[in-house]
């Protein structure tokens, strides 16, 4: 909303700087967003009228030359714009003036200088460039009756406050409602227009203005309209078109301007039709008929929705109410009697039409906030009692046709000063709240224990409990005069959230490995999601990707896997956001390729986040889930090392290790997995309490080059947090560090290619018994001498017993039960 | 005859003891110092051998004497060698030390380290201010149904906020959650008064992407209900929090708002880092930016939750730690947080 400063003088005197007036205004509730200052730019620009204008005789450009009067003198000016005739008053910059806006956009000095031989005395300005508006097909045409002579400045409305109006208070989409906020602030009386005084040229007609019919008044409670003879449409005076203008509305002609004029300072919108061409004479207030279309006053032809309500005569839709009216009965240049229709429609559907219709105007704004019905009647006397004022013509106006619906009931609100006190912290008097009130139009009475308001009708929508009048009171009072506590029971502190210090402990331990934490969208595509599935080509419709070989089953929640599907968005804002994700890799592979265009080293990306699961009938499943992609060189050039390689696959297995073990997850394992991202032969799950925790693997390169990430493996994981932390048992016990020596053996053995390390340690664990402490793999070869399909294992085994120093005798012992074991069961043999 | 040996014996000692001095004496590393060692003082030496050769024909005070002078040769040649292989560890030492000096200016070994992100950062430093200051922390659904977001909360059906055009909605009854305060309305349920909790998470409104909007942000709910609660306590506490977070010397400043969910509402405004309130282009001249909303929690809102609003009040707030991030660093550009640029990401950790 903006308010031109000299306008809200109108009803309240304003005792204090522009910037002062703001602070308030906003510490109060109504948030300046911006103040403009027209005119406080400009130096020697006058209003001027044109006394003479010829083409340029010697220009071969269509000049014009023009003699402009000052009053007191005469100068000649050439303009290139071809809207100017001969009595047009005109904003006028002497040589030696200065506008805020030159042709380049910085500011501009007027010079003397020759135009095809003619010298310009000075220049006639659009609204452009004097900063006023957008506008700039042609030279800035005044009102006539502008003053000839002074400083065009004197005449504008004064600084504009641009102000950001709350929802529930659609009282202050009006200079009066401002106005009255100002008052209260200031403690003085806010001063209205007295609408029974109206001009004597006026003659009272004794019948009603024209039939007016209600089909809907579900959406239409009050539909006030008024028949107005002997009007003749021409420019607004210049106070009148300097103020919508700087409300930031258009003059287009008096009739028209007089009802923005009302919008803007009682915030009723109104229209105003040339009643000749209502077919009938009548007004019906309807729901579009089917197909039923009606070109607006921008010139653009709707069709209606059958919803949509529309003002209609007896043939026709003429408006869409509350949004805009219709070219077939708009004001014409030869109107001379005029309805006018000030009314109440329902938000609701007002809303719904101006979104249809992607048309909001400043009336619907208004109307979506829900009007009270009582300003109806305020708006057609204040047109009245001003277009008398302004024309002094002799107007025949015939009785307000009102049809209206029982008016809401009054509804006085009750504020004990317990209420008030409790909520604020202050000590504020009954007197004082009474005070603010009444300044803000509550009709009040109070006692020491409470105080009682009636809420006037403008604020009706918003005031409906205690609550409501002690922020009143004390927004005006002040916030700054609350004092800053902090709350003084204590409340028994809470544990800590598993679930966050989980997240935590993860993220501590990645960070220190040299993974970086992301932050990526939760809203993707199917199709995004599809292309982790390396065997789809790229026609595939992603409909027919199989989610759970993208995303194992939750935990097992689901009975079958058909039944995983993404949460889909019933409005997305685009098909890229349409569905939430099931996986965090996709979004954490386009960061590492994003990233991995500036740099190789280390990009190495992790998030923790939530992956969503659709659930039928009920809220879907959130899963806390960490998402893990590692490429690029794993370290970066040195000295020491100019030639680091790649992440491994068993940089994430290890890794994930080191992640998972502050968590104190038992018997977790790791077995070849087969999911459909990743590298058939390097793909891996790791499970524990019988279920999958985690796939992880290198990712294929089909996927890889689909995410155009070149020359670099990519290690990727998705670990399901949520199991994570239900298997998690963080308690620890004491374990008394041992007092005997250990014993320390390597053995090396040969073995078929294809069997796997895990099942040759697992042997080993299990031959070795309670004596064996700990092993280690620390070699793997292949190749010479060893025979072809053969590998071999060399193992550290440290053995110690809890009691006692081990003998060499009976480490041999278990050594050789190893030994044993492993080749009963594995084929296995001591490497010579 | 005796006297004789033992005159030569006396005569060898002090032969081998004068040997031994100038060996030592010429000694280059402590390497052969230790040969010389061995040489004169083992058990082979040569004072050795004449005490071998000599002892046996000599009466006892000849014994005596070729002992006392074989043994003070021998502590000669021990002092000596001592003397001469500390003299030469020194010197060995400072040549090694001299050899293994380092350009110590070449860098230091490149350890991995992870960046974290700094919307993230400002969520944690947030919660941990809250912790301290006594809130436990919870969690809400980032799908939740339309009545614990708007209905509940005092946002009636057909209010403008409740629109498609700002809501993403799932079905007619669920969608995603446009704030964090659901979590009041749950909490309140599950929790007899007095409460105070902190709930972070992801909301999504539908917004155009721009620099200082998204479709998807992250907010920390605050909610404070006790038996005398009132906005002092609100305003006590979110500038005990503002001044932990961006330091005692920035000022904030509360100023009325409006809210369906609170009665009073208010604002909470930070003097802006670049201008301190004087107003400049990075705060669009207003010298304040927002943080965040707050205010006293609406009775229907308690009442919704199943606390009596005549015994009880509450405060309510919401951070937005993208805003208190952006104001901490002067990040001019939300965007920024969410395009993973380990460019950017580095400057913060």
């Amino acid at each position: 909303m903006r308010a031109p400063t000299q306008w809200l003088a109108d009803y309240v005197d304003i005792e204090m700087t522009t910037d002062d007036l703001a602070h308030r205004l906003t510490m109060a509730g109504l948030k300046v967003e911006s103040i403009e200052r027209p005119g406080a730019d400009w130096q020697d620009v006058y209003i001027g009228e044109v006394v003479e204008i010829e083409p340029h005789p010697g220009s071969r450009k269509p000049l014009w030359v023009a003699k402009v009067s000052l009053g007191e003198s005469t100068i000649t000016v050439v303009t290139g714009a071809q809207n100017v005739r001969r009595g047009n008053r005109v904003p006028v910059v002497l040589v030696g003036g200065r506008l805020p806006h030159g042709p380049d956009g910085s500011p501009m000095i007027i010079e003397r200088k020759p135009m095809a031989g003619i010298t310009s005395d000075g220049m006639l300005a659009s609204e452009r460039e004097l900063g006023l508006s957008e506008e700039h097909s042609g030279i800035y045409i005044l009102p006539p009756d502008a003053p000839v002579g002074r400083r065009l400045r004197e005449v504008m409305a004064g600084d504009v406050l641009d102000i950001e109006t709350n929802p529930n208070r659609p009282d202050t989409l009006s200079m009066i409602g401002i106005a009255r906020e100002i008052a209260a602030l200031t403690e003085q009386q806010l001063s209205l227009p007295d609408l029974d005084v109206v001009g004597d040229t006026v003659t009272w007609l004794d019948e009603e203005s024209l039939p007016v019919r209600v089909d809907a008044p579900d959406l239409c409670p009050r539909y006030s309209a008024l028949r107005v003879e002997g009007v003749s449409p021409g420019m607004s005076p210049l106070w009148l078109s300097n103020r919508l203008q700087a409300a930031g509305m258009r003059p287009i002609n008096l009739l028209v301007d007089l009802t923005n004029y009302i919008m803007l300072e009682y915030g009723q919108p109104m229209h105003a039709f040339d009643a000749t061409l209502l077919a009938g004479g009548q007004i019906v207030v309807r729901r579009a008929r089917p197909n039923e279309r009606i070109r607006t006053l921008d010139g653009v032809e709707k069709a209606l929705e059958p919803e949509t309500l529309v003002i209609a005569d007896a043939e026709r839709a003429v408006a869409i109410a509350g949004v805009m009216g219709g070219e077939n009965s708009e004001i014409k240049d030869d109107t001379s009697t005029i309805v006018l229709e000030s009314a109440t429609f329902d938000p609701v559907s007002v809303r719904r039409t101006a979104q249809a219709l992607t048309l909001r105007t400043e009336s619907s704004a208004r109307f979506e906030k829900n009007l009270p019905p009582e300003q109806t009647v305020l708006g057609l006397k204040r047109y009245v009692q001003l277009l008398q004022q302004i024309t002094g013509l002799p107007l025949r106006v015939a009785r307000i046709t009102d049809v209206a619906a029982s008016p809401p009931p009054e509804r006085t609100v009750t504020m004990p000063m317990r209420d008030l006190h409790r909520l604020t912290g202050l000590p504020i008097s009954p007197e004082q709240a009474a005070e603010v009130l009444s300044l803000l139009g509550f009709e009040v009475e109070y006692d020491t224990a409470e105080v009682r308001a009636r809420v006037p009708y403008w604020r009706r929508a918003d005031i409906e409990l205690s609550a409501d009048l002690v922020e009143e009171v004390i927004r005006v009072v002040g916030y700054d005069a609350i004092p800053s506590t902090l709350p003084r029971r204590t409340v028994a502190p809470a544990a800590p959230l598993d679930d966050l210090r989980l997240e935590d402990t993860v993220r501590s331990r990645l960070l220190g490995y040299g993974v970086s934490e992301s932050v990526t969208h939760s809203l993707t595509s199917p199709e995004a999601m599809a292309r982790l599935a390396a065997a789809r080509s790229n026609g595939h419709s992603p409909e027919a990707t199989v989610w759970a070989d993208l995303v194992p089953n939750p935990a097992g929640v689901y009975a079958r896997e058909a039944e995983i599907l993404p949460v889909e968005i019933a409005n997305p804002a685009t098909r890229d956001r349409r569905v939430m994700r099931l996986t965090l890799l996709p979004s954490l592979l386009d960061v590492v390729s994003r990233n991995l265009r500036h740099t190789d080293e280390r990009v190495a990306f992790f998030e923790i986040a939530r992956t969503i699961f659709r659930r039928p009938n009920d809220l879907p499943y959130e899963r806390r889930t960490l998402g893990l992609v590692l490429s690029g060189s794993r370290l970066p050039r040195t000295w020491q090392d100019d030639s680091p390689g790649p992440y491994t696959f068993f940089d994430m297995k290890g890794m994930l290790a080191g992640v998972l073990e502050p968590l104190r997850i038992a018997g977790w394992y790791v077995e070849p997995g087969s999911h459909a991202a990743l590298h058939p032969g390097r793909s891996a799950r790791l499970r524990a309490g019988g279920h999958d925790i985690a796939y992880f693997g290198t990712l294929h390169p089909t996927v890889a080059e689909r995410f155009d990430i070149e020359g670099w493996p990519v290690q990727v994981a998705e670990v399901d947090l949520d199991t994570v932390l239900a298997l998690s048992s963080p308690q620890r016990v004491f374990q008394p560090l041992p007092r005997h020596p250990a014993a320390y053996r390597d053995i090396a053995i040969v073995v078929a290619d294809a069997v796997p390390a895990g099942d040759v340690v697992r042997v080993v664990r299990e031959a070795g018994g309670d004596l064996l402490e700990s092993y280690r793999i620390f070699d793997v070869y292949r190749g010479s001498p060893l025979q072809e399909g053969m590998k071999s294992i060399a193992i550290g085994l440290t053995f110690r017993a809890p009691g006692a120093t081990l003998t060499q005798d009976e480490v041999n012992e278990v050594v050789t039960a190893i030994l044993g074991a492993l080749q009963e069961r594995l084929g296995a043999t001591l490497r010579e | 005859m005796i006297g004789d040996r033992l005159e030569e014996a006396r005569d060898r000692i002090e032969q081998v003891r004068a040997e031994a001095l100038h060996a030592i004496n010429e000694a280059q590393t402590t390497h052969q110092v230790e040969t010389l060692r061995v040489e004169y003082t083992g058990k082979r030496s040569a004072l050795n051998q004449v005490m071998q050769e000599v002892m046996p024909a000599l009466e006892l005070e000849g014994r005596k004497r070729l002992g006392a002078d074989v043994n003070a040769a021998k502590q000669d040649i021990e002092h000596a060698l001592m003397s001469r292989r500390d003299e030469l560890g020194a010197l060995e030492l400072e040549q090694r030390l001299e050899a293994e000096r380092i350009d110590v200016t070449l860098p230091g070994t490149d350890y991995p380290r992870g960046y974290s992100h700094p919307l993230l950062q400002s969520v944690r430093e947030i919660l941990t201010i809250l912790e301290q200051m006594g809130f436990a922390v919870y969690e809400g659904y980032e799908v939740e149904w339309e009545t614990y977001n708007f209905d509940m909360l005092n946002v009636p059906k057909y209010h403008p906020a409740r629109d498609a055009q700002d809501t993403f909605y799932i079905t007619n009854e669920m969608l995603l959650r446009t704030q964090t305060s659901p979590a009041q309305i749950r909490l309140m349920q599950s929790h007899d008064p007095p409460v105070r909790f902190a709930v972070p998470g992801w909301c999504y409104r539908n917004e155009a992407e721009d620099a200082t909007h998204g479709d998807r942000f992250f907010q920390i709910e605050g909610l404070v209900v006790e038996s005398d609660i009132t906005m002092a306590d609100l305003k006590g506490t979110l500038t005990e929090v503002a001044h932990r977070y961006f330091g005692a010397d920035r000022r904030v400043r509360f100023r009325a708002s409006y809210f369906p969910f609170t009665e009073p509402s208010a604002e909470l405004d930070i003097e802006c880092i670049i201008c301190r309130g004087a107003g400049c282009r990075s705060c669009g001249g207003e010298g304040w930016l927002e943080l965040g909303g707050s205010g006293m929690v609406h009775p229907k809102v308690l009442r919704a939750g199943g606390y009596d609003p005549d015994r009880y009040s509450g405060f309510a707030f919401g951070i937005g730690p993208d805003r208190y991030a952006m104001q901490k660093y002067g990040i001019n550009d939300l965007r920024l947080f969410r395009e993973d640029d380990l460019r950017f990401l580095r400057q913060f950790n």
